[in-house]
């Protein structure tokens, strides 16, 4: 009787970790490795996070960050082009990638018994990838195909793009990750195997797996598959963005059933971690949830608005961009539109809120925090994130932050970077119809 | 080693008895039927409300009208509370709620932390219970008119409706559930009003409920804040019908640089094992990244970055779709290429794929079920489907029985007689289009 007591005390204790936390451990080729164990479902989920993005790009290359994404997953020496997918395909599950400015990220939620196997094709995807030149031509085309979906032929995607464009002149964020078209097209296989050659190694690398695991049995794993990975020296020349000296303003075309207004100030580096968390708040105070300022004065109440919506886009390296977008009904011009927002950011500036409205942006902070941990996926890809940028003790005590900002402390930063001199404006005009002029030499697959 | 022996099923039955105890369904005395899964440790609990009450019961004139419905109950004024203020609580208390409209249903969501579990359901009742005043109901028509407006540029959807307004008879099941500018303007406060009281009744209606709860206690909490929920008459979808033979709906863009193409063919009824085996055509054909699909129109040729297959499930039976987008000059082969690889069957129908097929499908379930929210909405799903017990377990059981011969008869029904394409591109392609798809055996 004892013995089933025993064993029905430990069913409970093996049950789900309600407070599971990552444990840390570093390979002595400098790969950062964080383990969690969650027994709630007999499932895992691996996240590998490279630090190469955009911010490792020029011009001529741009883009190519997301291109090597494409070329993970179409073969490697010892796994074959497709592998990964196939893999998902047997066992049920998700695998996919991410580039960004500063990161690319690939991450597979997978049943427990295909551990070993995500994790040899991760491994073997660091210093094996086999970048043939044939697929890579193929792969190009698909990429242009991404380009041409998300930006070229998209109202907003495009607004998006040349906010970028415009808002820097030097700093490599003036493109984002897909990069300019034209270099899309004009990649060759060397520049790819050289980027690969200079940014894939196990000291750029944060890799977390979480789920039902046993830590100690996939740390021996990933000691033995990643282990001999050589480490490399990453030297990074990242071109600073000189200061703003004054607004920038542009006009495009592209077809749109409404105006549309895109805003951009200049805001320090996540690094500033102080800052960054109150232009968290100054999100959710303006756009977030139903009690926006922002949404409630312009749509709702006084109609000058279709809509809008706006975030804070900080970046590791170098300045990032406070980001307002706006779609204007026709009624209204875009001065009348940049005016009415510019008197919700007034209110801001001036405390024109009240302290009720501050708690309740708290509680929305506290409430998506808490929804980003619910997958496995989410909670990899934040402890990815942060562990790779040294950020971990941010994003830990990120509701201790939230907490201890005041009134004050919301006022004072927003006066410090909604300055017309640090303000980029994109004013995007529907376009009627015209027919482009067909491009008959690229198709897709000729270099 | 007897005592192991007893130790061991004990564990075994104490495990199975601890699965099947997680759902926890019942009915209370108005009738309404609630479904409670203890699923996480997560200090978070989700509800959804799910109501027979979608689009296609907008009435003639009026299409937009469930939408707007949908859309007001969370915009006006209630018993207790101003629009205003009822909307700040739902903020303050950390309620993230939101509400669909489909077809068939409207769907109200809402997610809070643990602690915030009683002001949850206080706010749910308050807006089943809304006073659809004249001053919320005038913005989301608003809201509605800028959104079906936006539409006229959102590329995909513009495609995919046209071959859905193609092949679906009906238009009621045809419209998109957004409705029309003129119908959404024709809606009145006591269209609402009347559409709220005809279709959200107790028999109209399911409640699930996901988290780290304790069930005792939201059985107490439904049975308090859902009790006055009035009995009604359950309502029944019409039959869906589809047009037969070849239909080809271009949309012209001249800017655009790249054609949005959507294939749809008429699909079967949920619960048939011929709707079950066009699942598993869905994922073979165009389900992920290595799909047949994916790896002959990506991979092999580049033409597009996304090309996919999904079964869309209506009320009343489904849709089979395929959807591509790609560059201006590839439209044509690429048409061609898509037409010839659905007829391909005996290149994608084989015993590899089908069971690579069912094992995805039962291997992705705990996947999908991580958070509260995704099972609250597989319980209500399930309800109206008619599925006692986890709907999740249901579907892979069916999934499971499904053959070689299964997927072969439901792809030859389907890929066979009827074809709707509706593409958005910058010349007009009908005619060329007409001729591959005559060329691939459509008459």
């Amino acid at each position: 009787m004892r013995r089933i007591a025993i064993v029905f005390l430990v069913i409970i204790l093996v049950s789900p970790l309600a407070d599971a936390r990552f444990v840390h451990y570093k390979l002595s080729n400098g790969l950062n490795v964080y383990l969690e164990e969650d027994h709630s479902l007999p499932i895992v989920n691996v996240t590998i996070l490279y630090k190469v993005g955009c911010v490792d790009e020029y011009n001529s290359i741009t883009g190519i960050s997301h291109m090597l994404e494409h070329m993970n997953f179409r073969g490697s020496k010892h796994y074959r082009d497709g592998f990964i997918d196939d893999l998902t395909m047997r066992y049920g599950g998700i695998n996919n990638a991410q580039t960004s400015f500063d990161f690319t990220v690939y991450f597979t939620t997978i049943s427990k018994k295909a551990l070993k196997q995500v994790l040899g094709f991760y491994a073997d995807n660091m210093d094996n990838l086999m970048l043939d030149k044939q697929k890579f031509l193929k792969e190009r085309s698909v990429v242009y195909q991404e380009r041409l979906w998300r930006i070229d032929n998209s109202a907003d995607g495009f607004l998006y793009f040349t906010l970028h464009n415009l808002a820097y002149k030097v700093s490599p964020y003036r493109w984002t990750p897909i990069g300019f078209a034209y270099d899309i097209r004009h990649y060759t296989i060397d520049e790819l195997r050289d980027y690969y050659e200079k940014y894939y190694a196990p000291n750029d690398a944060v890799l977390v797996i979480s789920g039902d695991i046993n830590a100690n049995t996939v740390l021996n794993l990933v000691k033995r598959l990643f282990g001999s990975k050589k480490p490399k020296p990453i030297v990074r020349h990242i071109t600073k963005e000189p200061t703003q000296l004054g607004r920038r303003i542009a006009y495009i075309k592209k077809p749109s059933e409404f105006k549309k207004i895109a805003i951009a100030f200049k805001i320090p580096s996540i690094k500033d971690q102080r800052d960054s968390a109150v232009l968290d708040l100054i999100t959710y105070l303006l756009f977030g949830g139903k009690t926006a300022i922002a949404y409630d004065d312009l749509v709702r109440k006084n109609h000058v608005l279709v809509d809008i919506s706006g975030w804070n886009e900080g970046r590791i390296w170098d300045k990032g961009l406070y980001e307002i977008f706006a779609d204007i009904p026709k009624k209204e011009g875009f001065e009348e539109a940049r005016r009415y927002i510019w008197d919700e950011i007034e209110r801001i500036k001036q405390g024109d809120f009240s302290h009720e409205f501050l708690k309740v942006a708290k509680e929305k902070a506290a409430m998506d925090y808490a929804l980003s941990k619910e997958t496995l996926r989410e909670r990899n890809m934040n402890e990815a994130f942060y562990a790779a940028f040294s950020l971990l003790n941010y994003y830990n005590n990120y509701l201790k932050i939230i907490d201890n900002i005041t009134k004050e402390d919301i006022e004072k930063v927003a006066n410090k970077y909604f300055i017309q001199e640090h303000e980029t404006d994109v004013y995007l005009l529907p376009k009627k119809g015209v027919k482009p002029a067909v491009n008959m030499r690229f198709k897709g697959s000729l270099r | 080693m007897k005592r192991i022996i007893v130790a061991a099923i004990l564990i075994f039955v104490f495990s199975l008895t601890s699965l099947a105890s997680n759902l926890v369904e019942g009915k209370l005395k108005n009738g309404l039927v609630y479904r409670i899964y203890k699923s996480s440790n997560l200090p978070i609990i989700s509800v959804n409300i799910k109501v027979k009450a979608g689009s296609v019961f907008d009435p003639k004139g009026k299409f937009g009208e469930a939408y707007v419905v949908g859309n007001a109950l969370e915009n006006c004024n209630s018993p207790k509370y101003k629009a205003d203020r009822l909307r700040f609580l739902f903020d303050k208390y950390g309620v993230e709620s939101g509400v669909s409209v489909s077809k068939g249903y409207i769907t109200i969501t809402a997610t809070a932390l643990k602690k915030n579990i009683v002001p949850l359901f206080c706010l749910l009742h308050e807006i089943l219970n809304s006073k659809f005043d004249q001053k919320g109901i005038d913005y989301v028509k608003r809201n509605t008119v800028n959104a079906i407006k936006s539409l006229k540029n959102d590329k995909d959807y513009l495609a995919i409706h046209s071959a859905f307004v193609s092949l679906i008879k009906e238009k009621s099941y045809n419209h998109t559930s957004l409705g029309t500018v003129d119908g959404v303007k024709n809606v009145t406060g006591e269209d609402v009003v009347g559409f709220f009281k005809k279709y959200f009744n107790t028999s109209n209606m399911v409640v699930s409920i996901s988290g780290g709860c304790s069930v005792k206690n939201m059985e107490k909490d439904i049975e308090f804040y859902f009790s006055s929920i009035k009995r009604g008459k359950e309502i029944q979808f019409s039959q869906v019908e589809f047009n037969s033979g070849i239909h080809v709906r271009d949309i012209v863009k001249p800017n655009t640089q790249q054609s949005y193409i959507y294939f749809a063919f008429p699909g079967f009824e949920y619960g048939t094992r011929e709707y079950f085996a066009s699942q598993l055509l869905a994922f073979i054909l165009g389900g992920n990244l290595n799909s047949y699909l994916m790896k002959d129109i990506r991979t092999k040729h580049g033409y597009a970055y996304s090309v996919f297959s999904f079964v869309y499930r209506l009320p009343k039976k489904s849709v089979f779709v395929v959807g591509l987008q790609t560059q201006n000059e590839f439209t044509l082969n690429a048409i061609d290429e898509v037409l010839k690889d659905i007829k391909s069957f005996d290149s994608y129908i084989t015993d590899e794929n089908l069971k690579l097929s069912k094992d995805y499908m039962e291997g992705s379930i705990p996947i999908a079920l991580q958070t509260p929210q995704s099972i609250a909405s597989a319980l209500s799903d399930g309800y109206f489907l008619g599925i006692n017990g986890l709907p999740w377990e249901f579907d892979v059981n069916q999934l499971k029985k499904m053959r070689l011969g299964d997927l072969k008869k439901a792809a030859k029904a389907i890929f066979s007689n009827t074809i709707s394409i509706g593409i958005v591109s910058y010349k007009d392609f009908t005619k060329s289009i007409e001729d591959i798809v005559r060329r691939h055996g459509y008459r």
